[in-house]
């Protein structure tokens, strides 16, 4: 049907360009316009499916910003305002999935290592990981081997983001990922922050590396059936 | 400072600075670049946001930042090694080769403090994420900037003595392993400008750098530092 390809696209396009809402002056060129929040609402009330809306119409446009955002063409503001988009339009999507689980295509366990206190890039790479369809538990900074388990105990079909931004905090997420893989070996671990290497991603047994966001949204969608 | 740079450590090779917010000047410009926005200048919004924040960061208490100056007598620099008494800081050969005709040697460090990463921190959590990664922002520009500085200073201070200054060397860089940043501050009397240190080597407030330049009639400061370098996959490589 034109009109649900129009709409979905015009959702796509809001999440791309920042536009949250009609009241939302930015970006500029939209003003005035409806956003994420009134198009979302709009598609519901057309009949369109709640799923199609979710993958066709706001996944859709995080997916854009990603690569975007990969290529330098946009920078981290420009991120945090699609996300913004995505949760006014999400807002709508909510009461229709019976289950968290049936909005979300998995679970990201997040956190920075133990003696680290960066929060701000692990923030981000959340933030684009909810944009793409999961649901992320942010363990915050500093969170101790334990914790992670722990939080995989409750979690178990959870992927784990371990974050560092120092070469010596690094260290600390070997210890994390051999905790984790003793306890659940089956348990995929990513691994990111400005001083992780793929290389070491091997050396410590981590399943992966990623430089960026968009990078593990990559890895999280690779370990589950596309929809 | 007048003491002549012979004489042993005395309160006076130490010194620290109180930086008002007005004095270090930040630029809508300088966060637009630091952001990633090179030539081309930063969304409206962005720009307000970066106006609205540079505001937050006029009104902050000052900025703490310091250096102790260690004198010829106190210091022998090696191709990879400079001692320091009982300290050795293995900077590796890049560094060596920055400080050769270095004859003595100034300990920086500086912070923003908690406050400005801690309004961050707020504004997050209460939905303004473009504001607060903004005023985030805001403040390593902040460090970066009491580094220059306090490098200003010493210059200052130094030059009636025939002295310059190399470039400016952190802990963490140039093959410099980040876990001698221990060794460093014990250098420096405890809480020197509020920062202390974890065992990982990790500073505290987070918005804090530690640096040294190195001093003499030969030092000398040079332009393509990153064209030294052997870290090829270095992120911040910046040799074209
Ligand atoms: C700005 C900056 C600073 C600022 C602020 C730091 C901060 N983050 O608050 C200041 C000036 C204070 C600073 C200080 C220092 N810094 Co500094 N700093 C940087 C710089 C230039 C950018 C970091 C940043 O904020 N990036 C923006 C954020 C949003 O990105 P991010 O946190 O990296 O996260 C992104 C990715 O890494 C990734 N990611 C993050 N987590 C995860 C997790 C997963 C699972 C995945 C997939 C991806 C992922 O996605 C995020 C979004 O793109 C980097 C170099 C660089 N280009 O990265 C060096 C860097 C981090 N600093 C470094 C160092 C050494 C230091 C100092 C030790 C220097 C010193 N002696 O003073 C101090 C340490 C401070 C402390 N508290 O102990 C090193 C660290 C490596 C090392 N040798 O240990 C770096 C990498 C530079 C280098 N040498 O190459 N620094």
């Amino acid at each position: 049907m034109k009109e649900t390809s129009s709409i979905l696209q015009s959702i796509a396009q809001c999440i791309e360009r920042g536009k949250v809402n009609r009241a939302s002056p930015y970006p500029p060129d939209l003003r005035d316009r409806d956003g994420a929040d009134e198009l979302v609402r709009r598609a519901i009330d057309l009949g369109i499916d709640p799923q199609e809306i979710l993958t066709d119409g706001l996944m859709t446009g995080m997916k854009v910003v990603g690569e975007e955002f990969r290529a330098k063409r946009i920078f981290v503001p420009e991120v945090l305002m699609a996300a913004k988009a995505m949760t006014a339009g999400m807002e709508h999507l909510r009461p229709f999935f019976a289950s968290s689980q049936a909005t979300h295509r998995g679970v990201m366990i997040l956190g920075t290592v133990l003696g680290d206190l960066h929060d701000i890039g692990k923030r981000l790479v959340g933030m684009m990981v909810e944009g793409a369809g999961w649901e992320v538990i942010d363990l915050g900074t500093d969170v101790a081997p334990e914790d992670f388990v722990a939080a995989v105990e409750r979690r178990p079909e959870s992927v784990v983001g371990l974050s560092a931004l120092l070469t010596t905090t690094m260290m600390n997420m070997k210890e994390t990922v051999a905790r984790l893989k003793e306890a659940h070996p089956e348990t995929k671990i990513i691994i990111g922050g400005a001083p992780v290497t793929v290389a070491f991603a091997h050396e410590i047994g981590a399943d992966a590396y990623a430089p960026d966001p968009p990078g593990a949204v990559d890895f999280l969608n690779s370990t589950v059936a596309e929809i | 400072m007048t003491a002549h740079p012979d004489m042993h450590e005395t309160e006076s090779s130490v010194r620290e600075f109180s930086v008002s917010p007005e004095r270090l000047r930040l630029t809508p410009e300088a966060i637009e670049r630091r952001i990633g926005y090179g030539d081309e200048s930063a969304p409206d919004n962005v720009r307000a946001a970066i106006e609205e924040m540079l505001a937050v960061f006029d009104s902050a208490d000052p900025f703490r930042c310091g250096f102790r100056i260690l004198d010829p007598g106190q210091v022998a620099f090696h191709p990879d090694r400079i001692v320091c008494g009982k300290v050795i800081f293995r900077t590796g050969s890049i560094i060596g080769r920055g400080l050769k005709g270095c004859s003595a040697l100034a300990l920086l460090a500086a912070s923003a403090g908690p406050d400005l990463s801690e309004r961050g921190r707020v504004l997050i959590s209460e939905g303004r994420e473009l504001a607060g990664y903004v005023l985030d922002t805001i403040a390593s520009e902040c460090v970066e900037q009491c580094l220059e500085h306090l490098e200003s200073e010493l210059a200052a201070a130094t030059a009636s003595w025939g002295w310059r200054l190399s470039n400016r060397y952190s802990p963490g860089y140039c093959g410099w392993d980040v876990v001698e940043q221990a060794k460093f501050f014990s250098l420096l009397h405890e809480n020197f400008c509020g920062i202390t240190v974890r065992s990982s080597g990790l500073m505290v407030p987070l918005k804090s750098a530690s640096a040294l330049v190195g001093l003499g009639e030969n030092a000398e400061r040079k332009d393509y530092e990153c064209s030294l370098c052997d870290r090829e996959d270095c992120i911040i490589r910046n040799d074209g």
